[in-house]
């Protein structure tokens, strides 16, 4: 019973606990926290999602870690900004993993949740930990911006869930 | 060289050049390849009456002056620009190129500037380049 309301914790996007704790007990809820979390995330079913995002964030900071790495003079992805993206992936709910992801010129990491060419969402990850976010929601869009400070913004994660059940 | 204004109608390729700015699950290009920052403006290439050929050999000059792989083009009418309030100038003095041409009036926020893109990207048609 512990176990399904832990699962069900997760699933529902726990919170990615980013060392604000400012006690000993504090820092040890946070700890183990984040050790049930990388536990599921491990597991082989709950976690090839976030896998499969890990590992094609992997592949494309590869690509773009150089500068100038479109030939046209584009920043560098930075591992701060692969560190960010890597901590919002871990912060999503596991059934929403993105659809791809991508990198741009400004050397934000992206990541794309894709329904068809009017129904997706785009998300920038910057280095300093902005997200900027647009989405066309068939005939009506929004976009906008949000600091991550470890959680996903409610504003972004109903987004996802939009372009989901679209 | 063409100097002239650019029509609504006019058919304009923007060659892509990275594999993370298309969809390999439906051959459409991602909002990614519209993103001018850190330049001002984004290069596109008239067609004109250029055939087929030209514009990929035109494509395939800009990937390797950039040491890159010419993965396919987004191809849009300058109108899918112009709707969202951006000018398309011609830049022929592109060496290589004289059929540039300069996607221009930009917002200058990220989140502006990739609606814009999303916007575009949707009304694009990707062309990958065969062989």
């Amino acid at each position: 019973m512990i176990a399904e309301a832990a699962i069900g914790f997760y699933l529902a996007g726990a919170p990615v606990l980013l060392s604000r704790a400012v006690s000993g007990t504090a820092d040890y809820v946070a700890m183990k926290s984040e050790e049930n979390r990388d536990s599921f995330m491990n597991s082989l079913v709950l976690g090839q999602s976030f896998q499969k995002s890990v590992n094609e964030l992997q592949t494309v900071v590869a690509e773009c870690s150089g500068a100038d790495w479109d030939g046209y003079n584009a920043y560098p992805v930075t591992a701060d900004t692969y560190d960010l993206a890597r901590q919002f992936l871990k912060a999503l709910p596991l059934y929403s993993a993105p659809s791809s992801v991508g990198a741009e010129p400004d050397g934000h990491l992206t990541l794309e949740w894709y329904k068809s060419s009017r129904w997706l969402l785009s998300l920038s990850i910057s280095p300093e930990g902005m997200l900027y976010y647009a989405a066309l929601l068939g005939t009506s869009k929004q976009y906008g911006s949000e600091p991550f400070l470890g959680n996903v913004p409610p504003q972004i994660m109903n987004l996802i869930s939009r372009v989901a059940t679209a | 060289m063409s100097s002239d204004p650019v029509a609504p109608e006019e058919w304009l390729s923007r060659y892509i050049i990275q594999s993370n700015h298309f969809r390999k699950t439906d051959k459409t290009v991602k909002p990614d390849a519209f993103i001018p920052h850190p330049h001002e403006d984004l290069s596109v290439t008239r067609h004109l009456d250029l055939d087929q050929d030209a514009i990929w050999s035109i494509g395939e000059n800009v990937a390797h002056r950039r040491n890159k792989q010419l993965y396919g083009r987004a191809v849009n009418q300058a109108s899918s620009y112009l709707e969202q309030k951006l000018k398309v100038l011609p830049a022929p003095d592109l060496p290589g190129n004289p059929n540039h041409a300069n996607v221009t009036g930009w917002p200058p926020d990220k989140e502006a500037q990739k609606i814009v893109a999303l916007e575009i990207a949707a009304k694009s048609e990707y062309m990958p380049r065969i062989g």
